[in-house]
């Protein structure tokens, strides 16, 4: 069996190595508790936000889970909501609907007169990516998990309608996990201005490392066809059993976002608080709340 | 049954029937009956006639008396609704029979001159071609009233609430405080079937003609939707058109009476006919006699036939060409035709029907034109209707020389500026984003949104030779793409690569080195 799992292993990576990406779905920007730790959660247990990035990470202790975050990135006029049920089906697996939600407005609206720019107007964009996923116990020690995608966006006037499939495992043992996640399979997206746009996937691959008592170390990276690698790290610190904190850099390569957030355990609640400072790009602040029952 | 009762029943139901033909052969009508200046004649008064059934009539000037209607040239005229199962010339031939009447015309149709455009036409920006808009330039030292006899406005519009003319001289209490004949006309008038009594001051566009002409001319500069080609006129919507884009000339010739009596700079008239009523023809002609500017569409059915008003004498007719300077395949052409400019134009609608949208046409070609001789006159009150024909043929490449398929053609906002010693390639057209100072200001990309696979970063500069870095962002804040360059002080342009790039919003920046602060602005990509 352990045979057979390492060659699906290697088929999958051999097969993404030939893929491209590009930029489709929201990713870290409607997350709070996932953002804060650096977005490195590939190998992570993740609550309803895992979703966003490796089905098999969906993890609740409950039978059932919700989760609702409002965040704001960069300047106020770009806002973000993230909403998540999930519920526990055939007594281990994990089924759950997460609809990620952009708004952006104050989009200028600008034409060229004779080589000026004139600001016509401006206009916003919508953009929401409801997913359903379903994340499998195999073994105790690997967790498989599948996401349907469905892409809308609505901007000046024009909409775009599309899907796509993620497919995610997670190999995880006392001290170490193992996560591989692919995204955006076979995701298109047809534009009402006629075109039809093949989105590239996007693959993931992370590492988590407990170490000391309640200290976990992150580590994860994404490559898709048009952008260099991204490297991400995090961590997470179980300060005492109400409170958390963790921090992490997002793309540490590049744009070195660091962040850091705290989580408030409240009986089945919990609140997530997460700041993001990018070094070109303003600062970015979210906060959200789960709940177990 | 006997054969008494027979023959009684079978004459009842004879009896029925023809009664019954004869309503289902009645028709209604409306008629202009215009009178001999001498005519004492009351419609109202005529007994009931086998020929035909009088249901209503009005009298268009009931204020005024015959001597005083004879003095102003305006021939007494009554509209009537009359029911007949006579053929319409017949029954007109029993009217004009009457003493005192001198002849009747039906109360003829009027056609809206628009039609909804491809939905990707938002690629042609034509307003923008046009080159109207530069006509920002010229400071507005007055606000100029534009009456637009249409569909009515939104008055809610965001874009429009601030452009609504006010009566001051009315208020919303049920009475006609201003003495007017109208009640309650703060921002302007509605006849519908004016003959039935349908007629108030609600001007509501519940069809969306009027309220994108309305944004061509007028809608506000404020940092939503789009911007008019002349954000400080006012507009006296005057409704006579329904939902449905019908609407008769008596009810035109009234509206165009209301608004130079209100005190109107331009009526633009975005309709039309192939025939003209006497009312609506001496309201034209009461309008030049009083200094206001008349514009018309000549319509879209490629014809070379004038429709009227474009056709009146007194009215300056509007045409539509394409982004090539060729008449369209749809505008009317010929004698009534003077001016060109283009007509596929993105302009405000009711807020039920998106709030924003593209409509093509004469009809909106005529509201650019209003647009653009509104601007002039609130530029300059040496502009007058007496000389802007003149003014916007010195300008036009035919000015000389009127053509038959493009009148005098396009005319040159370049020249018009030239005319008030501003050089239209000054840069006093890009946009100033106040909000962002520092070294690099005013920043923004053209084309937004982006068809082709790259766009312009225009900004400004404080100095030169700043080291500063352009960066591309994806939604969330990874790098897509970077390049470096040294700045000149004022206006610089630096190109952006999208080629990779699917559609869908990107942020980027720029950044100068020694500075912690960042300028950034948003590009969508949509192909």
């Amino acid at each position: 069996m352990f045979n057979r799992l390492l060659l699906y292993i290697i088929v999958i990576l051999g097969f993404t190595s030939q893929l491209i990406a590009s930029q489709a779905s929201l990713e870290d920007s409607v997350l709070v508790e996932s953002y804060a730790k650096g977005y490195a959660i590939t190998a992570d247990k993740n609550n309803l936000e895992g979703a966003e990035k490796n089905p098999a990470s969906v993890a609740f202790e409950s039978k059932k889970a919700f989760v609702f975050n409002a965040n704001q990135s960069y300047d106020a006029s770009i806002k973000q909501a993230f909403l998540g049920v999930g519920t526990t089906v055939f007594n281990r697996a994990k089924l759950s609907l997460t609809i990620p939600i952009q708004f952006v407005d104050e989009i200028n609206e600008v034409a060229l007169v004779n080589g000026a720019a004139i600001k016509m107007g401006e206009f916003s964009m919508l953009t929401i990516q409801p997913k359903v996923t379903i994340t499998l116990p195999i073994f105790d020690f690997l967790d498989f998990g599948a996401s349907a995608t469905g892409l809308f966006d609505n901007a000046y006037n024009e909409t775009a309608e599309g899907h796509g499939f993620d497919f995610g495992f997670r190999v995880h043992f006392d001290k170490i996990s193992f996560g591989y996640a692919l995204q955006q399979f076979a995701a298109e997206k047809l534009w009402s201005t006629g075109r039809k746009e093949s989105i590239e996937p996007n693959a993931n691959a992370g590492l988590k490392v407990s170490m000391l008592k309640n200290m976990d170390l992150l580590a994860d990276v994404s490559k898709s066809k048009f952008q260099d690698s991204i490297y991400n790290l995090g961590s997470t610190l179980q300060v005492t059993s109400k409170l958390s904190i963790s921090a992490g850099f997002r793309d540490v390569t590049n744009t070195q976002q660091f962040r850091f957030g705290s989580s408030l355990n409240l009986n089945s609640w919990r609140v997530h608080y997460a700041y993001g400072r990018h070094n070109v790009l303003s600062d970015s602040h979210k906060v959200g709340v789960t709940f177990e029952y | 049954m006997n054969i008494k009762s027979i023959k009684f029943w079978l004459i009842t139901l004879m009896a029925l029937v023809s009664c019954v033909s004869s309503t289902v052969m009645a028709a209604e009508y409306e008629l202009l009956v215009y009178k001999s200046p001498v005519s004492k004649l009351n419609l109202n008064k005529l007994t009931l006639s086998d020929e035909y059934r009088i249901i209503n009539t009005k009298n268009l000037f009931p204020n005024k008396s015959r001597l005083s209607l004879a003095k102003a040239n305006i021939t007494q005229t009554e509209l009537l609704l009359v029911e007949s199962d006579q053929s319409l010339e017949a029954l007109m031939a029993s009217i004009e029979r009457l003493d005192g009447v001198s002849h009747v015309e039906p109360n003829y149709p009027l056609e809206l001159y628009a039609d909804y455009s491809d939905p990707d036409s938002y690629k042609q920006l034509n307003l923008i071609k046009s080159n109207a808009l530069k006509l920002w330039a010229l400071e507005a030292n007055r606000q100029v009233v534009v009456a637009i006899i249409d569909t009515g406005i939104d008055t809610s519009h965001p874009d429009l609430a601030d452009a609504l003319y006010v009566n001051t001289n009315e208020s919303l209490d049920g009475s006609d405080n201003d003495a007017n004949g109208y009640t309650d006309d703060i921002n302007g008038y509605t006849w519908l079937n004016w003959v039935s009594g349908v007629d108030h001051a609600d001007v509501y566009d519940d069809h969306g003609h009027g309220t994108h002409l309305a944004g061509i001319i007028a809608a506000r500069d404020n940092n939503d939707g789009v911007t008019g080609i002349n954000p400080d006129a006012l507009i006296m919507p005057l409704k006579i058109f329904n939902s449905a884009g019908k609407a008769k000339q008596a009810e035109a010739a009234l509206a165009v009476r209301y608004a130079v009596d209100q005190g109107a700079d331009i009526i633009n008239c975005s309709w039309g006919y192939a025939y003209i009523s006497t009312v609506l023809d001496e309201a034209l002609s009461y309008a030049a006699d009083n200094g206001v500017i008349v514009l018309a569409a000549v319509g879209n059915a490629s014809r070379s036939w004038g429709y009227f008003p474009a056709a009146h004498d007194d009215v300056i007719g509007i045409g539509s060409i394409d982004e090539n300077g060729d008449l369209t395949e749809y505008s009317n052409y010929g004698s009534a035709l003077d001016y060109v400019i283009e007509g596929d134009i993105y302009s405000t609608l009711p807020l039920n029907k998106e709030g924003y949208g593209y409509l093509r046409g004469t009809s909106q070609s005529t509201a650019v034109m209003s647009g653009l001789m509104s601007r002039l006159m609130a530029h300059s009150t040496a502009v007058t209707a007496s000389n802007i024909n003149g003014l916007l043929r010195s300008a036009a490449p035919f000015g000389t020389d009127k053509q038959l398929s493009l009148g005098y053609g396009e005319v040159s906002i370049d020249a018009l500026l030239a005319e008030y010693n501003i050089d239209a390639s000054e840069e006093i057209y890009i946009f100033s984003d106040d909000t962002q100072n520092g070294e690099i200001n005013s920043l923004l990309n053209a084309p937004n949104p982006v068809q082709g696979n790259s766009t312009t970063v225009y900004f400004n500069a404080q100095e030169s030779g700043m080291q500063a870095t352009l960066s591309l962002f994806s939604m969330n804040g990874v790098l897509l793409s970077e390049s470096s360059f040294s700045t000149e002080e004022g206006v610089n342009e630096q190109s952006l690569d999208l080629s990779d790039l699917n559609n869908g919003l990107y942020l980027y920046a720029i950044t100068v080195e020694g500075s912690s602060a960042a300028y950034t602005g948003k590009c969508m990509i949509l192909r």
